[in-house]
């Protein structure tokens, strides 16, 4: 998402590595029915990413003197777009029957309409309430029996309504608890780390509670490898994204505190060309990241679709079984080099992407 | 002894630091500020040939003594003038605009005055109650431009905070120990110059003496009594601000506390609340 | 108060002011802002000039001006309320301090207590310090302040004499310090007047008792000021001769001036004259003329001011000289004015001595030119230089024009002091700076005084009408 504030090198990196990680293992997932080893980073970073930009875009906003009834609208707004932008995507992308799987998409709605909420409490309550929902997850899929609503690894609802509900609360593909810890924590790390001027005393911060998180998920890991037993039962799950287990939650969040305090240090700053450069692409993933998002869908998942309606096969019959790994990873990488040239060329003639339409709508 | 070549024999140059220092180098002249024990030290010198000041480290301020005889009007004129000449010469080596130089005239003294430098031109018998008159003049007078110009600096911050006079926000709490040092500064600030404004704003004494004389016409030059005001009036305005400003920041705090622990309550409830309609829910699609 | 047939009558009150000098505008200023009803307003004024004792005058070729009669204006307003420069404030005139330091004694400049012991020994110097205590112990700032308010001053045992006070100054040299630096101001002798008054004259060269200050562009801008302000029928040269009761029970006032005579009837009078103008004023009736007659002679201690103006081609003095003024101790104490530094950046130089008491009196009586030689053989500066620059010169005589003991030996009450006879002549009125400080401000106090005094007069007059 666009935060349309002052960009921070930083976040439009570490939206380009949810982007890059993204594409490579939908495509491998998709294509080649490969499950890379960086999976599951992608969407923790989208999420927590859009907590932070959700900061950033509110100051420009206020920055520019606009009233915050104002704001508050335009937030609403953009949550119902991508709420909706959601819904579609499931129908159009994936399947009818799909509409209620609560993707990412509709997820990063929720989340985001949330945030005008959460942006009110003093930061030691919105992690309170963060600590609450990451601890009632597990709780809570245990109440729901969330391996009820999965078949074969795939989410899969009645369209009734307790289910639908339940598939956002709980269940779904991205549920509330726990997937809403990351924007909100997300904007808890944005506001520390961009809201004051002393940042140095922030980023400290930042990567004490992201190195706190990842010992946690550590020792997580480490107790329901050795020690089980110790664990209650809802904490037993491995580093498992679907259901999110307690360590993967830690984890990824941890990871993404961590990288986004640490990435400042390390990234070329000053106005020599590998700086610009950087910035550069860092900038035109990052700015397009939601247009990215729908168009590899299409890109790679449509043809499977038409291709085996052509062939007179059940729509998904070259689902994860289209190509080899190679040559997924390939498709991947030239997407990707397809898509920054596309972008490219959009910046250059003015062309709108779908965050334009989002911000021509919304704000 | 004299440096300057065109000065008469006999003329003298100190170089005076004012400093806090418990044994400082050098003898110590006056004791110019009793509150922070501040004392004028004359430094040790190079002998030098212009009126640059500045010189030597820890030197405020050097004063030229320079004996008149009190016979020749004229010549003692020619030597002012010249004297201010070079003063406007040396002011210009060391900066752009300087501000030129301001001659005093009082019956047997002449006092010629450039940041940093006082010349004194009177009789020998005189030089010890002028030098004392001047130097505590040049002190109090320097010690109003140092606030002023600490005043300054502190005013684009009080800009920046100025909203944070009429409340305080979640963001803006980070900036808490900023403003405590700038409250300490300010506060420092005036407590600096409700010590200086007596002396600042001395009365004429009356019947006058040389060195009264002499310390008057130099403050009513300085302006002070006007600069005093209006630095009063700038800091009693930033003072109110930064007193403002932690106002709201303690009412902030306070009202921050109650809130947090609602909000806990609420969050705690919300939870609770959720893990039911779960429950609730889940028992409906079981059903 | 008696009543009165004559102001019972529904027309406009008709008020009669003698002199044109500050006193006399002063009451016609205050007069037209303490009424709140219409009235007729007559100003009489001997000579064909407003102003009286302020008098800014022009000299040689080029026409410079300088102060030919009162020198400058007393700043009060650093103790309370100063009238005078609410006035000039209000007037919209500009103003320029005025200071000075020095008493040239024996040809030498002594402006601060350093030079006096270098010239006159340390007991000298000491014995100015216990003086100046002394003087500030018997007046602090606030009772100088007060001294000219109702009650202000402590009424001293009559004939004690400022001389006497001085005598206690145990060195020569201090005294005569002390004498020279307040004789012209004082414009008489020691040994006739006051202890208090001399004690105000000496104080006021202290900046927390007074400031002097003069108008810019001259202190006839005052006057010419007044005069485009005041509402009053101006009577230039007529000299008024008759004061009388008519038979309607007014004023009448008889006047003659060098086309005509005649008489005039008024409500009522206010006599803005210095007293030897008011010596020449017939009254009759036995009753004002024994009141007038007792009114003079309480004021009756004539003073002396004695003006010599000199223009030069250039201020060759400013060397010694930087101040507005120095004390000199020719002439027997005579203040010298650098009359050019009114005027910043002329180019001309022009002195102004203001002679005062006996000297000023037995100077007044030699020729111009015998004059204008003293004043440059006095010159405390290059007495060859002086003649070769000097260019013009002026003199101005203004003997018995203040008061050595203003406010009289025994105070009175302010309406006592403005009433010469209030019985049976309650229309009658005096203004004059002799009643309070022989100064400005103090006729302003005075025409201030009386102004009211008649406001109150015209409301209860109209009351009873009614």
């Amino acid at each position: 998402m666009n935060s349309g504030s002052s960009r921070y090198l930083e976040i439009d990196v570490l939206r380009t590595l949810a982007i890059f990680s993204m594409v490579f293992v939908h495509f491998c997932e998709n294509l080649a029915g490969v499950t890379p080893p960086f999976t599951g980073f992608g969407a923790p970073l989208f999420a927590f990413l859009s907590g932070a930009s959700y900061h950033l875009w509110r100051s420009a906003q206020e920055r520019r003197g606009r009233a915050e009834s104002e704001i508050a609208k335009a937030t609403i707004r953009r949550g119902l777009f991508l709420l909706g932008l959601g819904f579609a995507f499931n129908i159009f992308v994936w399947l009818p029957e799909d509409t209620f799987n609560w993707d990412v998409l509709s997820f990063l709605g929720v989340a985001w309409m949330s945030l005008e909420l959460v942006r009110r409490w003093p930061l030691p309550v919105l992690a309170f309430a963060a600590l609450v929902i990451y601890a009632l997850s597990p709780v809570a899929r245990g109440i729901a029996d969330y391996p009820a609503y999965w078949t074969a690894g795939y989410f899969d609802p009645d369209l009734c309504l307790s289910d639908v509900l339940l598939g956002a609360l709980v269940t779904g593909y991205f549920p509330l608890l726990p997937w809403i810890v990351y924007p909100w924590v997300g904007y808890a790390i944005g506001s520390t780390l961009f809201g004051t001027a002393e940042r140095a005393g922030s980023a400290r911060l930042a990567q004490r509670s992201g190195t706190a998180l990842v010992v946690v998920a550590g020792t997580l890991l480490f107790l329901q490898q050795r020690w089980p037993a110790l664990l209650p039962r809802g904490a037993r799950d491995a580093w498992t994204m679907f259901p999110p287990s307690l360590a993967y939650v830690a984890g990824s969040l941890g990871l993404a505190m961590l990288v986004l305090a640490w990435l400042p240090r390390v990234l070329p700053n000053g106005d020599h060309r590998t700086a610009r450069t950087l910035q550069l692409v860092a900038r035109t993933f990052s700015r397009h990241a939601l247009t990215l998002y729908l168009l590899h869908h299409v890109v790679h998942l449509w043809p499977l679709w038409i291709a085996a309606g052509l062939d007179g096969e059940e729509p998904t019959a070259y689902w994860r079984a289209a190509s080899s790994t190679p040559a997924a990873g390939l498709l991947a990488a030239c997407f990707l080099i397809a898509s920054y040239a596309g972008l490219r060329w959009m910046d250059r003639h003015g062309r709108r992407g779908i965050e334009d339409l989002m911000r021509w709508l919304c704000d | 002894m004299s440096d300057l070549p065109n000065l008469p024999a006999g003329s003298e140059r100190v170089a005076i630091g004012f400093t806090a220092e418990e044994a400082p180098s050098g003898a110590v002249l006056l004791l110019v500020d009793a509150a922070t024990k501040r004392r004028a030290v004359a430094r040790a010198t190079e002998p030098r040939e212009s009126f640059t000041p500045g010189a030597g480290a820890g030197v405020d301020l050097e004063l030229w003594l320079v004996p008149t005889s009190g016979e020749s009007r004229e010549e003692e004129e020619l030597l002012v003038e010249a004297l201010r000449a070079e003063l406007a010469a040396a002011g210009e080596r060391d900066r752009a605009a300087p501000p030129p130089p301001v001659v005093v005239a009082l019956q047997s003294a002449y006092v010629l005055w450039s940041p940093g430098v006082l010349v004194l031109l009177s009789p020998r018998e005189r030089w010890l109650a002028l030098r004392r008159a001047a130097i505590d003049a040049a002190f109090v007078i320097g010690e109003l431009r140092a606030i002023e110009e600490a005043v300054e600096a502190t005013w684009p911050e009080l800009e920046a905070d100025a909203s944070l006079a009429f409340e305080s926000s979640e963001r803006a709490l980070p900036r808490r120990d900023e403003l405590r040092a700038r409250f300490s500064r300010v506060l420092a600030l005036r407590m600096r110059l409700s010590r200086l404004a007596p002396r600042a704003l001395l009365p004429h004494v009356h019947p006058p003496t040389l060195a009264s004389q002499l310390a008057e016409r130099l403050r009513e030059r300085a302006r002070l009594p006007e600069r005093l005001e209006h630095l009063r009036e700038k800091l009693e305005l930033q003072f109110q601000a930064v007193e403002l400003a932690s106002q709201r920041f303690s009412d902030y705090a306070l009202a921050r506390t109650g809130h947090s622990l609602e909000w806990v309550i609420i969050v705690l409830l919300a939870g609770q609340t959720i893990l039911l309609l779960v429950e609730l829910l889940a028992g409906y699609g079981a059903a | 108060m008696l009543p009165d047939p004559s102001l019972a009558r529904p027309r406009i009150p008709s008020i009669a002011v003698l002199g044109g000098g500050p006193g006399g505008l002063f009451t016609a200023w205050s007069l037209q802002r303490a009424l709140d009803r219409p009235v007729h307003l007559e100003l009489y004024e001997a000579s064909a000039r407003l102003g009286g004792k302020v008098r800014t005058a022009r000299l040689g070729p080029r026409g410079v001006p300088y102060e030919a009669g009162a020198a400058e204006l007393y700043d009060y307003s650093a103790l309370g309320e100063d009238p005078l420069r609410e006035l000039v404030a209000e007037l919209g005139l500009a103003t320029r301090p005025m200071e000075g330091h020095a008493v040239v004694v024996g040809g030498r400049f002594l402006a601060n207590l350093d030079d006096l012991e270098s010239a006159l020994g340390a007991e000298a110097a000491s014995a100015l310090r216990r003086f100046d205590a002394c003087a500030q112990d018997r007046l602090s700032p606030a009772e100088f302040f007060a001294a000219d308010l109702e009650g202000g001053s402590a009424s001293e045992a009559p004939g004690h004499r400022f001389s006497a006070f001085l005598d206690r100054v145990p060195s020569r040299g201090a005294r005569r310090f002390v004498e020279t630096l307040i004789h012209s101001d004082l414009a008489t002798e020691p040994e006739r007047t006051s202890v208090g008054y001399g004690l105000q004259n000496y104080l006021m060269n202290d900046p927390r008792y007074l400031k002097l200050y003069s108008i810019e562009g001259g202190n006839e801008r005052l006057i010419e000021a007044l005069a485009q302000r005041v509402r009053a029928e101006l009577r230039l040269e007529h000299e008024v001769l008759r004061v009388s009761r008519a038979p309607s029970g007014r004023l009448r006032i008889a006047w003659r001036s060098p086309r005509s005579s005649g008489e005039r009837e008024h409500d009522l009078v206010v006599l803005a004259l210095p007293l030897e103008a008011l010596r020449r004023v017939a009254f009759e009736g036995e009753l004002l003329r024994a009141a007038l007659a007792r009114h003079i002679a309480d004021y009756d201690h004539p003073a002396h001011y004695l003006r010599l103006t000199l223009l030069f081609e250039r201020p060759f003095w400013r060397a010694r000289l930087q101040d507005s003024y120095a004390m000199l101790e020719a002439f027997g104490g005579a203040c010298l004015y650098d009359e050019s530094s009114r005027t910043p950046g002329a180019g001309y130089g022009l002195l102004g001595w203001l002679l005062g008491g006996e000297a000023a009196r037995a100077h007044a009586k030699l020729d111009d030119a015998t004059l204008l030689s003293r004043a440059l053989e006095e010159l405390p500066f290059e007495g060859a230089l002086a003649r070769e620059l000097f260019v013009a010169g002026a003199v101005h005589r203004w003997s018995d024009a203040v008061n050595a003991i203003p406010g009289g030996e025994v105070p009175r009450s302010h309406a006592r002091r403005h009433q010469p006879e209030p019985h049976a002549h309650p229309e009658l009125f005096v203004v004059g700076d002799y009643l309070f400080d022989s100064t400005l401000n103090g006729v302003l106090d005075s025409a201030d005084h009386v102004a009211h005094a008649i406001a109150a007069r015209l409301a209860e007059s109209s009351e009873e009408a009614a």
